[in-house]
């Protein structure tokens, strides 16, 4: 009788024990499990996701694309810089799909030294660090102050600025380079020195100009057309849609010619009245388009790329707010 | 398929915010505060509820990974504000040459400018730019204050 009473308490206890492992296995692997099979389940595609992973980027011919020429504007001379920005991009592209993605190989890093690098102000030999700083100064003043600079930086940096000429010509822009933390990102000092060197061709002609502004139709009016060239580039850059480092770097640029141009009125107004307007007409003209050239900026195939938020976990910001497809409805 | 990942449920996310920043986008800038008000809301319900902890448990259940994903890819600050502001500043360099080219007097500046239609007026809201008559310039305050790092974007006379 008493053995199996004991016998009895101990199966109890074994009972006990059993069930309390087990319940405890419930309250803290179930949720899990119930967790993890949630998750197992997605949702369907809402119409917006559907509209936006319907459009596809668009394309833009590399002889067409001035980002492209942007980033192959340090080729060495006798390359083409197209050619040249085509082989970084298809380097950096490449490496992105590679999974795990490795860091720049050697090749790839030597890929980006600029065989004809960039000249920049030097604050040892010319005095000031910096190119003109339009929102505190007048730049065509401050252009002529620091003349020897900018000569100095239009001569070591030629080849560089006639391919940016080269490039306003060009009718499109579209960023290349994937959405990587590491990744290269565009340099556009060489339009800030083209701008630089256009205040200095403004300086250049205002000592010169008789007080009734005849002058005007020498050379002015080609250093005038050339600022507006910019904007006209810039503006179109702006318009359509763009990474928003891009649509940046364009608001940026158009405002610096703005006040350039508004730098000049303040110095030749008694001869505005004679300027040919058709010249100065892109100045001010209002932007077409809506006057927020980001419309639809924001949305994008890398957003609504799958691959780009799972490869690059962590990245979603970058993928959202850098480097941003254009939608071809914008085209 | 991660454990707390679930792609579709992801873009379905970023599909929603991102039409809601094109929305703003494309807002009339002179009812710009309007619209951030409208949608804030939105964003309120569907960002990851940290100080919340009774929706913040029913974040984890599904989903959590990918809504931080298209929590982190909003756009961190509005930069359509900017180029409003840049609208404002072309506008006011245009009014600038206006006025020179008409031989406007700095007395007179203020009627001026008072009189300029819609599109060369405060694109915020849509009254005449400020007048300084002290020091001749013609003022706005910008939207994205913090970009300018400067109260007021001017254009002198």
């Amino acid at each position: 009788m008493h053995a199996q009473t004991r016998k009895q308490s101990r199966w109890s206890f074994w009972r006990f024990v059993r069930w309390g492992l087990f319940l405890m296995a419930m309250v803290f692997v179930l949720p899990v499990l119930v967790w993890f099979i949630a998750n197992r389940f997605d949702e369907s595609p809402t119409q917006e996701a559907l509209d936006y992973a319907a459009e596809s980027p668009r394309q833009v011919a590399d002889a067409d694309n001035a980002w492209l020429l942007l980033a192959g504007i340090g080729a060495a001379a006798g390359e083409d810089p197209l050619v040249f920005g085509r082989r970084r991009v298809d380097r950096v592209v490449a490496r992105s799909h590679e999974s795990p993605m490795p860091p720049p190989d050697a090749a790839e890093v030597a890929l980006f030294v600029d065989p004809v690098p960039k000249v920049g102000p030097d604050i040892e030999i010319d005095g000031v660090g910096e190119l003109c700083p339009s929102r505190d100064v007048d730049c065509i003043a401050w252009a002529r102050e620091n003349t020897g600079m900018l000569e100095r930086l239009r001569a070591a940096n030629s080849l560089r600025l006639t391919r940016w000429q080269t490039a306003l010509t060009l009718p499109d822009w579209q960023a290349l380079y994937p959405p990587l933390l590491d990744g290269p990102v565009q340099d556009p000092s060489v339009a800030t020195l083209y701008l630089n060197l256009l205040a200095l061709e403004l300086s250049q002609t205002l000592p010169f100009m008789p007080p009734n502004g005849v002058v005007i139709e020498s050379t002015e009016p080609t250093t005038l057309e050339k600022l507006a060239q910019t904007v006209v580039f810039w503006r179109r850059v702006q318009v359509s849609p763009q990474d928003l480092i891009s649509t940046l770097v364009a608001g940026r640029q158009i405002e610096d010619a703005q006040r350039i141009a508004d730098n000049w009125l303040s110095m030749r107004i008694e001869s505005v009245g004679r300027v040919k307007k058709q010249r100065l007409i892109k100045f001010w003209r209002r932007p077409a388009g809506p006057p927020n050239g980001v419309k639809r900026c924001a949305t994008n195939s890398v957003v609504f790329s799958q691959p780009c938020v799972i490869r690059h976990w962590g990245l979603g910001a970058r993928c959202g707010n850098v480097l941003m497809e254009p939608r071809s409805k914008d085209v | 398929m991660n454990a707390a990942y679930a792609p579709q449920a992801t873009l379905n996310l970023h599909a929603r915010h991102y039409r809601i920043i094109e929305d703003l986008l494309e807002a009339d800038p002179r009812r710009i505060e309007a619209a951030h008000q409208e949608v804030s809301p939105v964003f309120e319900e569907t960002f990851v509820a940290f100080g919340d902890p009774g929706r913040l448990v029913g974040q984890l259940a599904h989903n959590f990974a990918g809504r931080i994903l298209a929590q982190i890819a909003v756009p961190a600050f509005d930069w359509g504000r900017r180029l409003h502001d840049q609208e404002a500043l072309r506008r006011m360099i245009v009014l600038k040459r206006e006025a020179k080219e008409h031989q406007i007097a700095p007395e007179g500046m203020d009627a001026f400018l008072s009189q300029q239609p819609e599109d060369l007026r405060n694109p915020f809201t849509g009254e005449p730019f400020g007048w300084s008559a002290e020091t001749y310039e013609i003022h706005f305050v910008p939207s994205a204050a913090n970009y300018w790092k400067r109260e007021t974007l001017i254009v002198v006379y």
